[in-house]
C-alpha cells in the first residue's frame, strides 16, 4: 500500500509538468484546446491526490535521488485543496479565456510540480530547491502578461534575495547538525541565532509578511488572473507551509507573533484606501498571511489548528478574490442576471478575510483568538480585531464600488461556476468542523 | 590561501565600483574560476560544475546581456567606494568580535558585502554580477563548512546549481526587458508606481 502511495505523490510531482510539453503541440489561437487540457490534467491531479488521501494511513516519508518527502494526512489535504483550486482557476478560465504563449503554459505546469513538491519536502534542501523552483515559475508567469516586467522584476529580485538567504542559513545550519533534516539545535547562541534570523527573513520575504512585502501588491495586481489567483493562494500557502516545517527550530517565536501581528494589522489599514480591487485584494492576502503567522507561532494546539483552518481556507478564498477582480475589471461589469452569482463570491471571500460567519475564516480566526485568549496575550487579541474591523471596512468600500460598475457583457457560465463553487468551499470548511461536532473536541 | 581570499574580496570590489561592464565581466569570470579551482580542489564532480556554470554559462549569459542593454554606466561610483569601505570595516569588527577562522571570517565578509552591494548599486546589470557574487561565495561556503554526501551526488549538484541558475536566466531576461521598456537600468524605476 505504501509503494502505491508513494507512487501516487511522484505522480502527482512529475505529471503536471510532464504533461506541459503538451502544449508545445498547440497553437497559441487554439485557446479552446489549451483550456480544456489545463482542465483535464487538473482534473487528472485532483484524482490522484484525492487517491492518495485514501491510501495515506497514518503517514510516511521516502527519498527520491537525494530529495526527502514526507506524507502525512494533513498535508495530502493541503495538497488536494492546491489541486482543487487550481482546477477551478483553470476551469474558470475556460470562460474567462486567459491565453499566453507556450512557455506560460509550460511554465505554469511546473509551478503546480513545485507546489506539489512542496507541500510533500521535509527536508531544508528539498524545500529549498521547490521553493526555488516555483520562484522562478511564478517569476516568468507574472512576466508573461503585457506591461509585467516591473512587476515580475520586483517579485523575482526579492525572491531570489531571500533564497540566498534561505541557502546562506541551510548552509550554516547543516554545517551545525551534519545533515539537511529539520531538526532542533544542540544550542542557540550569537551566531546560530542570526543563522536562524536569515532563515527567517527569507522565508518572510517569500511569503510577503510586512515589511518585506515590496513585491506582493505589484504581482498580484499586474499580472494575468489565473496567475494571481494561483500565486495568491497555492504558492503562498507553500512558503506558509515551510515556515510551519521550521517553526521548531526557530526559536525566535516572540519575534514571529509581533510580525505576524503588524502584517495583519499594517496590511488591514492599508488595504482601506487602495482605488482597484487587485490591490485592495493584494492586501487582504498579506493581512491573511499575518494571522497564520501569528497562530504558527503561538504553538498551541488549538492555534496551530486555527492555522491550518486559515491556510486552507486562503487557497480557496484568495483565488475567489482574484478571479472576481478579473471578472469586474476585464468584463467591464456584470449583467443583472448573474450579478448575484458573483456577489456571492465577493461577500463570501470577503466575509472569510474579515473573519465574520459562516466561514472557514471565521473558524480559523476564532481558534487563533481563542488560542491568543488562553495564553492571556490580550493586547494580540484587540490588535487582531481591529485589522479585522479594518477588512471588514475594506470590503464594504468594495461593495460600494460594484453597484457602480457598468454592466456591458455577459461573462461565460463557467467563471460563475467557478466563483460559485469557490464560495461554497469557504463555507463548507467554516460548517463542517461545527455541523460534525469536530472542533469543541479541540 | 589566505591571500585568495583577499583577492577574492577585491574582485568583488571591484565588481561593484568598475564602471566598464566587459571589464566587470572578466572580474566576475576571474572570481568564478578562483572558485571552481577552489572546489575542484575539495571535490571533483561538485568543481565541475561549478565551472561549467560559473565560467562558461554564466560569462555567455552576461555577454548576451551587455550587448543588449547599455555597455557603460553612466552615474558616478564615488560615493559606493565610501559605502564599501565602511561596509567592509563594519563586518570585520563584526566578524572579528565573534572569532571565528580567517578564511570563514572572508566568505562571511564577501556574502555579507554581496548583500550590502545589491542595496547600493545604480544598475540592473550590476545586480546579476553581484548576485553571481554571493551564490558561488555561498557554495565555496558549503565546502568550507561541511562536506556531506550530497556533495558527490552529481543529480544533487546539478539541482542545486540549477536552483541558483535558473533564476539568474530569468533576471537576466528580465534585464533585458526593463530596458527595452524604459530604456534606463536605474533600480529606482522599480518601486515607481506604474
Amino acid at each position: 500500500m505504501a509503494s502505491l502511495a508513494i507512487a501516487l505523490v511522484v505522480f502527482s510531482i512529475v505529471f503536471p509538468m510532464v504533461s506541459g510539453l503538451i502544449f508545445i503541440a498547440v497553437k497559441r489561437e487554439h485557446k479552446k484546446v489549451k483550456n480544456i487540457i489545463y482542465v483535464g490534467q487538473t482534473l487528472i491531479s485532483l484524482i490522484a491526490m484525492a487517491a492518495l488521501l485514501l491510501y495515506v494511513g497514518e503517514g510516511f516519508s521516502f527519498d527520491v535521488v537525494f530529495l526527502a518527502f514526507n506524507v502525512t494526512p494533513l498535508l495530502c489535504l493541503v495538497a488536494l485543496a492546491i489541486v482543487a483550486a487550481n482546477f477551478l482557476v483553470m476551469f474558470f478560465n475556460v470562460g474567462h479565456g486567459y491565453s499566453g504563449s507556450i512557455q506560460y503554459d509550460i511554465f505554469m505546469c511546473i509551478l503546480l510540480s513545485s507546489l506539489i513538491g512542496g507541500v510533500f519536502a521535509s527536508d531544508l534542501i528539498t524545500n529549498y530547491i521547490f521553493l526555488d523552483l516555483t520562484l522562478f515559475s511564478a517569476g516568468y508567469l507574472i512576466f508573461s502578461i503585457k506591461d509585467g516586467v516591473r512587476a515580475a522584476y520586483k517579485f523575482t529580485f526579492m525572491n531570489f534575495l531571500a533564497s540566498m538567504l534561505i541557502l546562506f542559513s541551510i548552509i550554516l545550519f547543516s554545517s551545525y547538525t551534519g545533515g539537511f533534516a529539520i531538526q532542533p539545535l544542540a544550542s542557540v547562541h550569537g551566531f546560530e541565532r542570526l543563522v536562524l534570523f536569515g532563515l527567517m527573513i527569507g522565508l518572510l520575504t517569500k511569503v510577503g509578511a510586512v515589511p518585506f512585502h515590496l513585491w506582493v501588491s505589484s504581482a498580484y495586481s499586474e499580472s494575468a488572473v489565473p496567475v494571481a489567483a494561483i500565486l495568491a493562494g497555492a504558492a503562498n500557502c507553500v512558503g506558509l507551509l515551510m515556515l510551519y516545517k521550521i517553526m521548531p527550530i526557530m526559536q525566535l517565536n516572540d519575534f514571529l507573533m509581533v510580525i505576524g501581528i503588524v502584517t495583519a494589522l499594517y496590511a488591514s489599514i492599508v488595504s482601506v484606501n487602495q482605488h482597484t480591487f487587485r490591490k485592495r485584494f493584494a492586501y487582504f492576502s498579506i493581512a491573511e498571511t499575518g494571522f497564520i503567522i501569528y497562530a504558527f507561532s503561538v504553538g498551541s494546539p488549538a492555534a496551530v489548528m486555527g492555522g491550518f483552518i486559515l491556510l486552507i481556507t486562503q487557497i480557496f478564498v484568495k483565488p475567489l478574490l482574484f478571479l472576481f477582480a478579473g471578472l469586474v475589471t476585464e468584463e467591464h461589469g456584470l449583467l443583472k442576471k448573474v450579478h448575484n452569482f458573483a456577489m456571492f463570491g465577493l461577500v463570501t471571500g470577503s466575509f472569510s478575510i474579515a473573519g465574520i460567519p459562516i466561514t472557514g475564516g471565521f473558524l480559523g480566526k476564532y481558534l487563533i483568538l481563542y488560542s491568543a485568549y488562553l495564553a492571556k496575550d490580550y493586547l494580540s487579541i484587540v490588535l487582531m480585531l481591529i485589522a479585522s474591523f479594518f477588512l471588514l471596512v475594506s470590503f464594504l468600500k468594495s461593495y460600494g464600488k460594484v453597484s457602480a460598475l457598468k454592466q456591458e457583457s455577459e461573462p461565460h457560465f463557467a467563471t460563475l461556476v467557478s466563483i460559485f463553487l469557490l464560495a461554497a468551499i469557504v463555507i463548507l470548511i467554516g460548517l463542517i468542523p461545527l455541523a460534525t461536532g469536530w472542533i469543541w473536541t479541540l | 590561501m589566505n591571500i585568495v581570499y583577499i583577492l577574492l574580496l577585491l574582485l568583488s570590489v571591484m565588481i561593484l565600483l568598475d564602471r566598464k561592464f566587459y571589464r566587470v565581466l572578466a572580474y566576475s569570470v576571474a572570481f568564478n574560476l578562483i572558485v571552481a579551482v577552489m572546489s575542484l580542489g575539495v571535490e571533483m564532480v561538485s568543481g565541475s560544475m561549478l565551472f561549467l556554470f560559473g565560467c562558461v554559462l554564466f560569462p555567455l549569459l552576461m555577454w548576451f546581456a551587455i550587448e543588449k542593454c547599455e555597455k557603460v554606466e553612466r552615474e558616478s561610483m564615488k560615493e559606493l567606494a565610501a559605502v564599501t569601505v565602511i561596509s567592509i570595516s563594519a563586518l570585520l569588527f563584526f566578524l572579528t568580535s565573534i572569532g571565528i577562522s580567517f578564511d570563514h571570517m572572508m566568505l562571511f565578509i564577501i556574502f555579507a558585502f554581496s548583500l550590502i552591494s545589491l542595496l547600493t548599486a545604480k544598475n540592473l546589470l550590476k545586480f546579476l554580477f553581484i548576485f553571481d557574487v554571493a551564490e558561488n561565495t555561498l557554495i565555496l561556503m558549503a565546502y568550507s563548512f561541511f562536506s556531506a554526501n550530497i556533495l558527490t551526488n552529481l543529480p544533487a549538484v546539478i539541482f542545486i546549481e540549477m536552483a541558483t541558475f535558473l533564476p539568474l536566466v530569468l533576471l537576466t531576461y528580465l534585464t533585458i526587458h526593463m530596458f527595452k521598456k524604459y530604456r534606463s537600468l536605474n533600480p529606482w524605476h522599480l518601486w515607481q508606481s506604474p
